[in-house]
């Protein structure tokens, strides 16, 4: 006979490794000799299983007598086995438990998917929140020292809002001020640049001081940067371009300096280019020297003043220094300065010194919380498949590792699953961030600061392998603690009984039963999301949005040759209402236009919400209700403005030219609003109520028509109602225009910003897109909402059907011998299937009545009640949840049924 | 269990090996216990204790010849020795002592 013919392969090298090596030869072969023995009496498929129960059966008693020795501490000579047995290859390589971490991954498909991806989730979720944390809060200036550079900041107590016009207290800061050194201004505003191609461009420009550029410590990469001699009266014009303008806008010419380029209505001669991520004080892309220097106190450009910490001066000695000299000009000037109070402040980040707010704790909390509640769930699937390796478990322990090194195992294979979560987790965080950053810097006017970039930082990077960490750690330590603990040793007396003597304990079943209870709650909130979605989206698609483009319209505020100084906001409102007439007269030029109209929004643009009364003749004003949370939506618009979005007049009438500025001051209300009234209001007067902060309710407004609902505002309760007051384009800034097309809108859009050049310089035009795009835009956070929302929901029935699984897998497993040995005695099967089916089905139905109980408790505490409708909903969303726990436990309710009573018997 | 005393499987162990008079090693010695007491035997427990009967000094062993049978690897053999023979004496007087007198139900004295 051929040594090791017909064995199984695979058990004799394990054999190999279990046996000490001076025994092994002997010991496999009277193995292969009993084994022919038992083919030519029991057959061959019967000598294989025999043979391969032999592993467990050598691994155990070997180990038990290595165990016995131990403990007994007999020491043998020359006959001893050697150390290679006792200590055992598997325990001696830490790189092997990795590799058996990752084995296991792929062996286990279901809790690597659905439990990695969820880990990842949460990871994810901790990124982004710790990555926005970092840029807002602790990201300091790309400066050398840029963490001492600091801004001055000047509040009105008794307005509770900031002043910004401090050149009278910047020229005397400059003067007094030691322990803040290299103070600057600077005034943001936006000027129309004709680029090299004869494109105009409204780009981001600060009017600053020549001190802005040393104080920064950057040097620029092409010319010089500006100088006090530029800030000279009649200094030749100078600009300095940032590096992205320089590349996009002028092809990156290298003979740049020196060329004149026309900047609002001005011809400056570039003196500069700056290097690539530079645009001090915010995301300025072009610097000219600051007009304005002197003024009288609270009079004169709004401007912000920055400066740097003296060299070995603190912040509390900056601060000191400055509340004297403030009180100072105070006292000097007790009429303007009297409720101003000035603080020094980071430019960037949180001021030292500044108390933890409670949000930044709060968003650590809801972090660790949601990786908490997903690693009770993973370590619930990790506690199901580690029952099912207690023999691996107690092989090893036979082998020779102590309890800790199975720990360290099972703890690393829980590391290798957090691990590859993380790095998904990162990717996805990545993702986020740069999507979430484009969309935030496109809804503010100023764009995202210069210093926060989208790129994770490295902080974020360690953080999330920190949570990693602590997931496996999470996931890992119940598990392994059960998995090698008194079972263990029961395991050693009683391995060749089938099952496993692990089992899902309170803990466990509190997890699963919160699990079901959570997934209940989710349930009716997601139905709620999406139906209100749905009818978002049906409700806009019956609008012709595609045929109305909008942009935003403003004026510079650049003084024109002969102005005297810079002009006020009356002046530049008129200039702004001239402007944009001229360029609605040549909009209304154009082929396919119908209509052009303006307000201070559209509709589907975010309202303005307030509380209203309305009287009528002379009665008591009565509250009205609205649609918004008890609030009317408001807006301020211009002549024809329902005209051009098809509403028309269904009392009264509509808004004439002369009702801006009225003294009646007209408003027009929507149909909604006028079912809201119940009768005709026109005739009627309305006034916004106090909000926060505000003492007194707003001026009366005369009703002096009522329109047709425009269907763009859909509202939980119906149509919004709508309050619209006559307002002028002067009055506004910026204007939001709508033009109306017989057509399609979008190709009429390149032709605005052609246009406003042509009526005058200073017009701005921003934010030209169709309203259909503007109709997407809103919707997006809808849409984020509802599919992170579903995600949730989704990954929440996994897991209830996941735990409900393997707690009745492990049962199954448990109880096999059980079974058969019922079945065997005559049992009948589906009765034993209720049995060993009743934990799942207390735990199933317990987090049902659990989700029930809450959803009427939140019912009841709302106010709302508990009606027939809620009670239909939650009994709709009880079935299908049960429906999914049957579905979970279909698989090992199959296995059960399959169990044969003489396998089941054999086993042991 | 009284010092010097034999465990159970011990004594099954060292009966079976003198039952098979000098041809013992672990093949033989399974079938003869399952054969003798009509349970199933695992080897692995015969071979834990043959090795701690000889760590006793109650057996000694050898390696045999290669056999070609069993692809040229050589057997283990066992004997009982003089201080086994004088513990299974010792042991089996040990329970003659212990069973003298005891009645159990339903045999007839």
């Amino acid at each position: 006979m051929r040594a090791g013919a017909g064995v199984p392969r695979r058990a004799t090298s394990l054999l190999r490794r279990i046996l000490p090596r001076h025994l092994c030869d002997e010991v496999l072969a009277d193995l292969e000799e009993l084994y022919q023995l038992r083919v030519a009496r029991d057959g061959e498929a019967r000598a294989r299983r025999w043979y391969r129960a032999q592993v467990v059966s050598y691994a155990t008693r070997f180990g038990a007598d290595r165990v016995r020795r131990s403990v007994g501490r007999r020491a043998t000579r020359a006959g001893r086995e050697p150390t290679s047995s006792g200590g055992g290859p598997l325990s001696a390589v830490s790189w092997l438990d990795w590799k058996l971490g990752a084995r296991m991954l792929l062996k286990h498909p279901g809790l690597t998917f659905i439990g990695g991806l969820s880990l990842a989730a949460a990871i994810a979720i901790g990124s982004v929140g710790v990555e926005v944390a970092n840029e807002l809060l602790y990201k300091r200036l790309p400066f050398p020292e840029g963490e001492r550079v600091v801004r001055l900041e000047v509040q009105d107590v008794s307005a509770s809002r900031a002043e910004p016009r401090v050149l009278h207290d910047y020229a005397i800061w400059r003067e007094r001020l030691e322990a803040i050194t290299e103070l600057g201004a600077a005034r943001l505003v936006e000027r129309n640049v004709l680029t090299g191609e004869g494109r105009v461009e409204p780009l981001r420009v600060a009017e600053i001081t020549a001190s802005a550029f040393p104080l920064t410590r950057v040097p620029p990469l092409l010319g010089r940067p500006l100088q006090p001699a530029d800030e000279r009266q009649g200094a030749e014009p100078a600009v300095v371009l940032g590096h992205d303008v320089w590349q996009r806008q002028f092809l990156g010419d290298p003979a740049i300096i020196g060329r004149v380029v026309s900047v609002g209505r001005t011809e400056r001669t570039v003196v500069g280019v700056m290097p690539p991520g530079f645009g001090f004080p915010r995301n300025q892309q072009l610097w000219v020297p600051l007009p304005e220097r002197d003024a009288a106190p609270r009079e004169g450009a709004p401007v912000q003043v920055f400066g740097r910490l003296a060299a070995g001066a603190t912040w509390q000695q900056a601060a000191t220094e400055l509340d004297v000299v403030s009180a100072r000009i105070a006292a000097d000037n007790p009429e303007t300065h009297a409720q101003l109070r000035t603080r020094v402040r980071a430019f960037a980040g949180r001021t030292p010194g500044d108390p933890l707010e409670w949000q930044e704790l709060l968003v650590h909390a809801i972090i660790l919380l949601v990786l908490g509640a997903v690693c009770a769930n993973v370590a619930t699937l990790v506690f199901a498949r580690t029952a099912m390796r207690e023999s691996e478990m107690v092989v090893r322990n036979a082998l020779g590792a102590s309890r800790a090194r199975i720990i360290t195992q099972i703890i690393t294979e829980s590391l290798v699953l957090a691990l590859g979560a993380a790095v998904l987790g990162l990717v996805v965080a990545q993702t986020i961030v740069r999507y979430a950053g484009t969309r935030t810097a496109l809804g503010i006017d100023e764009g995202l600061p210069f210093w926060v970039d989208l790129t994770l930082e490295p902080a974020t990077v360690l953080y999330a392998l920190l949570l990693a960490v602590t997931a496996a750690a999470l996931i890992g330590v119940l598990p392994a603690l059960k998995a090698t603990g008194a079972s263990v040793q029961r395991g050693l007396q009683g391995l060749t009984s089938a099952g496993t003597a692990m089992r899902f304990g309170g803990i466990w079943s509190f997890i699963i039963g919160a699990q079901v209870a959570f997934t209940l709650i989710c349930l009716p909130v997601a139905a709620g999301i999406s139906s209100e979605f749905v009818r978002d989206r049906s409700t806009h698609s019956e609008f012709p949005a595609e045929r109305f483009l909008t942009f935003r319209l403003s004026m510079d505020s650049e003084a024109l040759p002969g102005d005297a100084g810079v002009p006020d906001d009356a002046e530049v409102g008129a200039r702004r209402a001239r402007a944009y007439e001229e360029l609605a007269l040549r909009l209304r030029a154009e082929p396919g236009v119908t209509h052009v109209t303006f307000g201070d929004r559209l509709p589907a643009m975010s309202p303005e919400l307030t509380p209203v009364e309305v009287q009528r003749d002379g009665a008591e004003p009565v509250r009205l209700r609205g649609n918004y949370d008890g609030y009317i939506a408001a807006a301020a618009v211009g002549v024809g403005y329902h005209d051009a979005f098809g509403a028309g007049i269904v009392a009264g009438r509509a808004l004439h030219a002369g009702d801006a500025g009225a003294a009646n001051r007209p408003v027009l209300v929507n149909e909604a609003f006028m079912r809201e009234v119940g009768t005709n209001p026109v005739g009627a007067r309305v006034r916004t109520l106090p909000r926060r902060g505000d003492s007194e309710p707003g001026p009366w407004h005369e009703i002096v028509g009522v329109t047709s609902d425009i269907g763009m505002d859909p509202t939980d309760l119906g149509e919004a109602e709508y309050m619209y007051r006559a307002v002028s384009v002067a009055e506004l800034d910026p204007v939001i225009v709508a033009v109306r097309v017989a057509g399609a809108a979008a190709p009429l859009t390149p032709r605005v910003a052609a246009l406003a050049r042509q009526v005058d310089a200073g017009l701005q035009v921003r934010d030209a897109r169709t309203l259909e795009e503007v109709v997407r835009q809103r919707q997006t956070p809808a849409v984020i909402g509802a599919t992170v929302f579903g995600i949730i929901l989704l990954v929440a029935l996994v897991f209830s059907a996941a735990g409900l699984y393997a707690l009745m897998a492990v049962a199954v497993e448990r109880r096999t011998r059980e079974i058969g040995i019922r079945v065997a005695l005559g049992a009948d099967r589906q009765r034993v299937l209720r049995t060993v089916f009743a934990r799942a089905g207390r735990q199933l139905g317990g987090g049902i009545v659990a989700g029930n109980g809450i959803i009427l408790l939140i019912a009841w505490r709302a106010g709302g009640g508990v009606d027939l409708e809620l009670v239909a909903a939650l009994a709709v969303v009880s079935v299908i949840m049960a429906t999914v726990g049957v579905l979970a436990c279909a698989v090992p309710a199959r296995r059960a049924l399959r169990v044969q009573p003489t396998e089941a018997l054999r086993q042991g | 269990m009284p010092k010097g005393m034999l465990g159970e499987f011990e004594q099954v162990v060292l009966l079976a090996i003198l039952r098979l008079r000098g041809e013992a090693y672990g093949v033989p010695i399974v079938e003869e216990i399952e054969a003798r007491t009509g349970r199933a035997v695992a080897p692995a427990s015969v071979h834990v204790t043959l090795r701690r009967l000889e760590e006793k000094g109650l057996i000694t062993s050898w390696l045999s010849e290669p056999v070609p049978e069993r692809g040229g690897r050589a057997r283990r053999c066992v004997r009982v020795e003089a201080e086994g023979l004088r513990q299974l004496r010792e042991t089996r007087s040990m329970m003659e002592a212990l069973w003298s007198g005891v009645e159990m139900p339903g045999e007839a004295r």
